[in-house]
């Protein structure tokens, strides 16, 4: 029979009184080390830092705010922000249910068609497909091209470098995210419960409008918050599809800090972003953990 | 493009209705028929800019043309002969793989404290590691310059390392964090009451059954790092630039089709890596 | 060694001020098969994983074959278990899964493939070795699960529940199939399970649990034929009980007025140790189906009823009789499929009797 001495090696997982089944608090505080300081070296600290800069040059200092809230040019930037962010959410979601009710509920190689869309578009470096839609949007470019070629326009149209294109590029990108979380809800709703609207007597749209839309809902609201949260700092798309009129936050941000280098307003800017999606972002958890009861049709 | 009806999994106006064809035939026959082109027109929408790169990057003319008269392979042999460009892929790939590997190794062992630990304070860590998916990368980036800058870690091996690992660590801990929830805790006990000490049933029993997501997780944090653009567009400077702030700065100044040629590699590699990961998990 | 004897003392477990295990004591001889028999919650999983060694007790003392294990790591326990899903390795073949405790324990090559073979021998799955565990069925999987854990001829083998998972025909083979392992091998088994029906065909002795204490300990039969508590009665089979109050208590006898009209004579409970019961005691009187009849014996009191309703469930039949008695429940009676009792149709006028011995009284918790 094996020693069954306990050696003080084993004392790392057991406690007196304790169970096997979970790692002692040394061993566990051991295994997150790592990530605890990769987290406050590399995202707390910088963060941190970026935010005091905000308040205090050295003394606190508020100008850099009140700047923002002073000057109606940066006001206006604010409102465009939140208004395309808006639009590509609404633009999304009007795209992106379709796409969702195609894969959730096609057939199989039509379902599979919508899902490999959705995962090209997913998967393309969001660099290429920005520099893709200057490609297929410039004044030479294949729009303008093609729509020559066919004698639909006799001079090259400016369908680039305003908000039209900063919205169509961006509710590309964004699209997936609005994509995946109405499937996931579509295709989590059991069957039996359309089955049973059916045999009550509703047509295939009473039934998908009282039963499948309804409880898809919790998707909805999902890919409808994510959206909008990622269009508010979106940086890549708007600063090569947008111009100097479609200047928004995240844009504001780059310009203040690479070409007018005003360090101080950079940082006003970012934190008042920060802090804008950090409220989203509660406030939609607080959304969804109420709602979890009634979603929880899996 | 055509939508049958049958017996769909969900009874929806995209499928039709057999009782609006018994009434109205025609006019269900135009609602299908409408859904059918509305789908296929955002099926469209959503291929298009990733398709409509490869003929611009064949093309033989220096501007942009669609479609191309002539084929060649003539940028991409330039972008492989450019110093500039070749440079930019070698850092790239240099920090991609360390990121992996930091945030594979970094975020499985949270993962694993985080859903097997005794930790005080676990849900804040937990809040808090996935926080560089909702802070918004453009004030990421600002802020890592604003540290970077001084201590000249801005085109720095180091210094993106660190950017990078931070982005990509919430993908592994979700991930990995998946899998174990997965995996059936008595399997561990099993291997405790067949005589193997806690280090021996982890690397036997549990690591191999969570390591095809590890390797997911390897995966989506190369790709989050060597396609990541907002942050390496901040802490880059001439010294060391990845590919993809090089391709930034060209799109804006010198708008060539060896931009095509490259992005159609980027594509290409994140969509064979995605579509190989895909295939392999759902064999599993 | 395989077979050796197990000891719990005031063994007792606590989780935050919930007490899932208390004060529980007993000892189990080298090769006996206990099982522990409860309801969920009952505590007897936390029992098993203590004594697993996956969770440590708050109070008392595991030993095996006079050794204390309290503190040991389960890894070093050298017992075996069989789970209830079976926990068989999901990457690993079966000869593997079998062979996995042979090599925690360093042993040769040529060992491990001997000793795999001759489990898999005794279980009766010599070539199955390659086969992975999604490629077996649950009673080859059972199989494996019972291999693996009695491999290193551990000196007592656990077992949680381990035909839980599995329809019924095949729960019965299986049952048959484990008591002929265990008795060749003359393994020490503790096995935890609900189900009465498993618990007294598999086992010498059966420890009841309830509410985290050991309620009764004994052969199936003292279990069934002696409960000690009313929980007892009516878990391990059927029983009806019938509220009564003690009019006497002496000689042996114990004299329960169920009604008016109506008094019972039965043996009495304090035969057993127990306190003469209070003239005017509350108690209840306990009886199981298939001891009452329709048919008069000698000496015995007739209690009145009313046909409810009758029931034919193939090896036997069941007549539920409404007491005449108001405030006293509906009774099951269990007799023979071919018994005919003719006219007695629903809401017909019965008598029903039963032995004497056939009773057992419980006294009422005292308000």
């Amino acid at each position: 029979m094996a020693d069954v001495t306990n050696r003080p090696n084993e004392q790392n997982f057991r406690r007196p009184g304790g169970s096997v089944s979970r790692y002692s608090p040394a061993l566990s505080l051991a295994l997150v080390a790592p990530l605890m300081l990769l987290m406050s070296v590399g995202f707390l600290y910088p963060i941190g830092s970026l935010i005091k800069l905000s308040l205090f040059t050295p003394a606190l200092d508020l100008t850099s705010y009140r700047k923002i809230i002073e000057q109606p040019i940066y006001l206006s930037v604010m409102a465009r922000t939140f208004r395309i962010a808006l639009f590509v959410t609404i633009t999304s979601f009007m795209l992106g249910y379709p796409v969702a009710l195609a894969m959730a509920s096609l057939k199989r190689r039509l379902a599979a068609a919508a899902a490999a869309a959705v995962f090209i578009a997913l998967w393309s470096p969001v660099l290429v497909r920005s520099y893709a839609w200057i490609v297929l949007l410039q004044r030479n470019g294949v729009a303008n091209n093609v729509m020559t070629e066919l004698g639909l326009i006799e001079a090259p149209l400016k369908l680039i470098y305003n908000e039209g294109a900063v919205i169509i590029a961006m509710t590309h990108v964004l699209l997936p995210f609005m994509v995946l979380p109405i499937f996931a809800a579509l295709r989590s709703i059991p069957q039996e419960y359309v089955c049973a609207a059916r045999s009550l007597g509703a047509g295939a749209s009473t039934a998908f409008l009282r039963v499948t839309l309804p409880l898809s809902l919790p998707g909805v609201f999902a890919g409808c918050v994510m959206c909008f949260i990622l269009a508010l700092g979106f940086y890549i798309t708007p600063a090569l599809v947008g111009g100097p009129r479609t200047l928004i936050v995240a844009t504001l941000i780059g310009q203040q800090a690479t070409v007018l280098l005003d360090w101080p307003f950079a940082a006003a800017l970012s934190t008042v972003l920060l802090i804008t999606t950090l409220i989203m972002v509660l406030v939609f958890r607080k959304a969804f953990s109420r709602s979890k009861g009634f979603a929880s049709v899996d | 493009m055509s939508i049958e009806t049958g017996s769909p999994r969900l009874a929806t106006p995209l499928a039709g209705s057999r009782a609006t064809v018994w009434q109205r035939p025609w006019a269900a026959a135009v609602t299908v028929l409408l859904q059918g082109a509305v789908l296929a027109l955002i099926l469209f929408y959503l291929v298009l800019p990733t398709l409509v790169i490869l003929p611009i990057s064949l093309g033989s003319a220096d501007h942009i043309e669609f479609p191309p008269r002539q084929l060649t392979l003539h940028w991409y042999r330039q972008y492989l002969s450019d110093p500039d460009w070749m440079a930019a892929t070698w850092f790239s790939l240099k920090i991609a793989l360390a990121t992996s590997l930091a945030a594979t190794v970094i975020g499985t062992l949270a993962a694993i404290a985080l859903t097997r630990g005794d930790l005080p304070g676990k849900q804040a860590l937990q809040a808090l590691s996935l926080g560089p998916m909702v802070v918004p990368h453009v004030v990421f980036g600002v802020a890592l310059y604003l540290i970077f800058a001084p201590l000249r870690l801005t085109g720095n091996f180091v210094g993106f390392l660190v950017a990078h690992t931070v982005l990509a660590v919430p993908y592994v801990l979700i991930t990995v964090t998946a899998a174990l929830q997965r995996f059936d805790f008595t399997l561990e006990l099993a291997a405790l009451s067949c005589g193997a000490s806690r280090t021996r049933s982890f690397l036997f029993i549990v690591l191999p059954n969570i390591s095809p997501s590890v390797a997911v997780a390897a995966v989506f944090a190369f790709l989050s790092s060597f396609d990541e653009a907002t942050v390496a567009f901040f802490i880059s400077d001439t010294g060391g630039k990845t590919i993809s702030r090089k391709m930034f700065e060209d799109i804006d100044f010198n708008l060539t089709p060896v931009i095509a040629a490259v992005s159609t590699l980027l594509a290409a590699l994140s969509l064979l890596l995605m579509a190989a990961i895909r295939t392999t998990t759902r064999q599993h | 060694m395989i077979g050796e004897t197990l000891s719990l003392q005031s063994l007792s477990k606590r989780f935050g001020r919930t007490s899932a295990v208390e004060d529980v004591s007993f000892n189990i001889a080298a090769g006996e098969f206990v099982s522990v028999l409860g309801p969920s919650g009952s505590g007897k999983t936390t029992l098993l994983t203590m004594i697993a060694g996956f969770e440590a007790p708050s109070s008392g003392q595991i030993s095996i074959g006079g050794r204390d294990i309290t503190a040991a790591a389960p890894n070093r326990r050298n017992i075996g278990m069989v789970f209830q899903k079976y926990a068989l390795f999901p990457h690993m073949t079966v000869h593997q899964n079998v062979a996995f405790p042979l090599r925690m324990r360093r042993l040769d090559r040529v060992a491990i493939k001997d000793r795999v073979r001759r489990i898999l021998d005794l279980v009766q799955l010599v070539g199955f070795d390659d086969r992975y565990p999604n490629q077996l069925s649950g009673g080859q999987q059972q199989r494996v699960a019972v291999a693996r854990a009695l491999v290193c001829e551990p000196p007592v083998l656990l077992m949680d529940e381990p035909l839980g998972a599995l329809d019924k025909n095949l729960r019965e083979a299986m049952q048959f199939e484990i008591k002929r392992i265990q008795s060749k091998l003359g393994a020490t088994v503790v096995y935890v399970t609900h189900d009465q029906d498993e618990a007294m065909t598999l086992s010498d002795r059966v420890a009841v649990m309830c509410g985290g204490t050991l309620v009764q300990l004994g052969t199936p039969a003292d279990i069934y034929h002696r409960p000690q508590s009313p929980f007892v009665a009516q878990f391990v089979g059927k029983m009806n009980f019938i509220d009564g109050e003690c009019q006497r208590d002496e000689a042996g006898t114990c004299h329960i007025r169920i009604s008016d009209r109506i008094t019972v004579a039965v043996p009495s409970p304090s035969l057993d140790g127990a306190a003469r019961l209070q003239r005017g005691r509350a108690v209840k009187l306990a009886v199981r189906p298939e001891n009452l009849s329709f048919a008069q014996p000698d000496s015995a009191t007739a209690i009145p009823g009313h046909i409810d309703a009758e029931i034919f469930v193939g090896a036997f039949r069941l007549y539920l009789v409404r007491l005449a008695t108001i405030g006293q429940p509906i009774v099951q009676i269990q007799l023979p499929a071919s018994t005919s009792i003719g006219p007695l149709r629903r809401g017909g006028r019965v008598d029903l009797y039963a032995s004497k011995e056939a009773f057992h009284v419980f006294a009422a918790p005292e308000v």
